[in-house]
């Protein structure tokens, strides 16, 4: 019960302790995106990844994972690109990336991942862009920059011209820049941006080849080749007075040379005096900080005295208090001294009476050793007693085994011979008629019932009737007897 | 299993679990990212869709219906833009067809729950539910009974209930079978288990009931049997006006959180109102889909925005350009600012 409960109590700080520590372990301290979209609908996105590896093994593999297909992939890295490769597979392309030089812990690196992808759809007067990528915890950043002449329309009626909300729209005078800004967090599981936009570009073409053909435009351009023939007059005019303005230029650069050199004389001898004075101001503030460290000796020391003086008189308390302690206990040790002489003097007394007593004790004990002396030495007579009653037990029994192994021939030593004779043939058949007798011995019918009537008056056989007929057997007594 | 392999084990978690924390690989994305996980793909009957519903809803998926022998275009584009992670398909292959299967496995993983009839069906989709709301018997192919038990927040259990005139029939009753012959049309109607079988005055009944611990009933014939019959608030019968085409609703109705009777008591909103179905179950539950798709990604914008409108138009624009049909969302407003609330 308790080592259960205590698996749990490790399991739930584990729990904790792998929370902690996941979350901790690598951090995006950027997330940057850019998606350009190009006249042939083609986006050219880039990623840009800021990692810090807090509290984790080296990073040397990055699996980044987007929901579309791509194409022409280009990887780069701080910290070197191994090897790089992409899978794609239901819908989305996994980039793999190994980096030669992992992120160890407490390093940082980043990963710029640049692909195109066809993630805009075109509805012909219409095109819609959608864009997902994987979420996770950093300050995030992302951009799409529209193709020339783009603007930014609703797709159809109850749906938005940009998603999510929170967007900035700015513009370079040639491209409108969609961003968004915001913390990312890894549950929200994919950032996903939609933007709605037109290209207006064909109608300004159109516009101007119509112009091209007006008369106010050929007026427009000799007016601008007037200008320009002006221009190039005016240029060179002023380069004339430039090359005078050269010269003069030239001399002053000279004599500002020769001021330079005296001024960089003077800085020299300034600065050969400056580190003069450093070096004294540098002396000074070494033996103040000797005077210093001398001035804090001498305190210390005075304070250690002070200290020492104080334990002085401490010591000097305590002695004095050690010899009043002192001749307390010596009057004590005098008050104990009598007290032993006294109780040594009743010990001697208890030790006489402790004496006699043993002496009793003595005595005592021999009694005690020549009773259990005698009651042994009984003991012993019993014992010898009892075997030879055992040997007598024994020699009876041999005599009743001799008895009962003899009793058979006794009992056929005081049988007559006819007798005999009718004992063979009961024992021969087991059970045997009077009449089947007669017939068997040849003795008359009255003298085999007298005899067999004494045999059976002094129980050596017996009569059993089977049916109406009267068989003689041989008593159970004699059974085994007779060989 | 021993205390010493039970230790084995527990030492193995913990080494795997220290090393859970540490990061030599590290992964930025979902391998597979779907709109919706879980798509469960039933025919256009309404039987497997209302036996699905429960089980859908657990799973925080979606039900899409098609014809039974094709996969429907405008069912598969849908699929195909979700690109869910598992397409579960209730019914044998005589329901959705061995052909939809093999087209469906290029979308995601797909398994089959059926059985030999839509009891048997029902059976296995409320042992994978495990569900401990009350469930009640009804004859699963009574459309009214069921939609009635489904339509009052309890759980159908189909069974199979056929009733026979005891002087039409002859039983043979054997060791634990018994065999009815009908007399007039001199054939074998079948050979039933003892306790499946059960003769009352003027009336034999056989009733095929899974094997699912159920208290009551919603039929009187079952009732025969000794289930108690279930009590239904007698005044919310507008769930009749249901129609087998748009049992889609009882879905929609779980995610939005209300009942489909009580949508006709306020009579704040007429069912008509909420929704523009039409006479085709396909299409009724693709609408259904995009309503849960367009709920879902409203509440998840509005979680960071607060804003319900604005939330609701992003995540209808984010979901058309992903190619989901949200031209057919036809939840009124109040509604899905009642069900953000309750969330």
């Amino acid at each position: 019960m308790i080592h259960n409960r205590l698996k749990g109590v490790v399991i739930l700080f584990l729990l904790l302790f792998g929370v902690f520590n996941t979350a901790n372990a690598i951090k995006f301290e950027s997330y940057n995106i850019t998606c350009n979209i190009d006249q042939s609908n083609k986006v050219h996105e880039t990623v840009f990844l800021d990692i810090y590896n807090n509290n984790s093994e080296d990073v040397k593999n990055i699996t980044y994972i987007i929901p579309q297909n791509v194409y022409n992939l280009k990887v780069d890295s701080n910290r070197g690109i191994e090897s790089f490769s992409k899978n794609q597979k239901e819908g989305s392309t996994e980039i793999v990336i190994k980096l030669k030089n992992p992120i160890k812990k407490g390093e940082k690196g980043y990963l710029k991942i640049s692909f195109d992808s066809d993630i805009v759809w075109d509805k012909g007067y219409k095109k819609l862009l959608s864009v997902s990528v994987p979420a996770v915890d950093s300050n995030f950043s992302m951009t799409v920059v529209l193709p020339l002449g783009a603007a930014v329309v609703s797709p159809a009626e109850g749906l938005l011209s940009i998603t999510p909300q929170n967007y900035v729209i700015d513009t370079d005078g040639k491209h409108i820049y969609v961003k968004w800004k915001k913390k990312l967090n890894a549950s929200e599981g994919y950032f996903t941006a939609t933007v709605s936009y037109t290209i207006l570009t064909s109608t300004y073409q159109n516009q101007t080849t119509t112009i091209s053909n007006d008369k106010y435009y050929n007026i427009l351009i000799v007016i601008l080749i007037l200008l320009a023939i002006g221009s190039i007059y005016g240029i060179i005019y002023e380069k004339r007075k430039n090359i005078s303005k050269t010269k003069y230029i030239e001399e002053l650069s000279l004599k500002k040379e020769e001021l330079n050199n005296k001024l960089n004389d003077l800085k020299n001898k300034v600065n050969i005096l400056e580190s003069e004075i450093n070096i004294k101001d540098e002396n000074i503030r070494k033996l103040r900080e000797k005077n210093k460290e001398l001035n804090n000796e001498i305190n210390e020391l005075t304070s250690k005295i002070n200290k020492l003086e104080m334990e002085i008189n401490d010591k000097d308390n305590t002695i004095k208090k050690l010899k009043d302690m002192n001749d307390e206990l010596l009057n004590k040790v005098k008050y104990y001294k009598s007290e032993i002489t006294s109780l040594n003097s009743k010990i001697n007394e208890l030790n006489e009476l402790y004496n006699k007593e043993m002496e009793k004790i003595d005595e005592l004990n021999k009694y005690t050793k020549s009773v259990i002396t005698e009651k042994e030495e009984t003991i012993v007579k019993l014992k010898s007693t009892i075997n030879e009653y055992e040997q007598i037990i024994s020699n009876l029994k041999n005599t009743i085994n001799e008895y009962e192994k003899t009793k058979g021939e006794i009992l056929m030593n005081i049988l007559t011979e006819e007798e005999k004779m009718i004992i063979k043939l009961i024992r021969e058949y087991k059970e045997i008629t009077q009449k089947e007798i007669v017939e068997l011995t040849g003795l008359t019918k009255p003298k085999v019932s007298r005899i067999v009537s004494d045999l059976e008056g002094r129980g050596i056989i017996k009569k059993i009737k089977i049916g109406r007929i009267n068989k003689l057997t041989l008593s159970d007594k004699l059974n085994g007897w007779l060989k | 299993m021993t205390t010493k392999n039970h230790n084995i084990l527990f030492l193995s978690f913990l080494i795997m679990f220290l090393f859970f924390g540490c990061v030599n690989a590290l992964k930025i994305g979902e391998e597979k990212p779907s709109l919706v996980n879980n798509i469960i793909i039933t025919n256009e009957n309404w039987a497997d869709y209302i036996a699905a519903t429960e089980y859908a809803y657990k799973l925080n998926g979606i039900i899409l219906q098609t014809e039974g022998n094709k996969l429907n275009p405008n069912v598969e584009n849908i699929i195909r833009s979700i690109n869910p992670k598992k397409i579960i398909i209730v019914g044998g292959p005589l329901v959705v067809s061995k052909n939809i299967e093999n087209k469906l496995k290029k979308y995601g993983k797909v398994i089959r729950i059926w059985g030999p009839t839509r009891v048997e069906t029902d059976e296995k989709i409320l042992k994978l539910l495990n569900s401990n709301n009350t469930k009640v018997l009804v004859n699963g192919y009574n459309f009214s009974e069921v939609v009635g038990i489904a339509s009052n927040e309890y759980i159908p259990v189909y069974t199979a209930v056929n009733v026979y005139n005891p002087n039409d029939v002859i039983r043979v009753y054997e060791n634990n079978t018994v065999k009815i012959y009908d007399i007039h049309n001199k054939r074998f109607i079948g050979e039933y288990n003892k306790s499946e079988v059960l003769e009352i005055p003027h009336k034999i009944i056989v009733l095929n009931k899974p094997n699912i611990d159920v208290k009551y009933c919603y039929n009187k014939d079952i009732q025969a049997y000794g289930y108690p019959m279930i009590n239904i608030n007698s005044d919310n019968y507008n769930y009749i006006l249901m129609k087998k085409n748009d049992v889609s609703l009882l879905l929609l109705s779980k995610y939005l959180n209300i009942s489909i009777n009580s949508i006709n008591i306020t009579n704040q909103y007429s069912k008509n109102s909420m929704f523009q179905f039409d006479s085709n179950a396909v299409n009724n539950s693709i609408t259904v889909a995009v309503d849960i798709l367009v709920i879902k990604k409203t509440l998840e914008i509005y979680r960071q925005n607060g804003n319900l409108g604005q939330s609701l138009n992003e995540a209808k624009t984010q979901l058309w350009s992903k190619n989901i049909p949200v031209d057919k969302y036809n939840i009124p407003y109040d509604y899905l600012k009642n069900y953000i609330k309750k969330i």
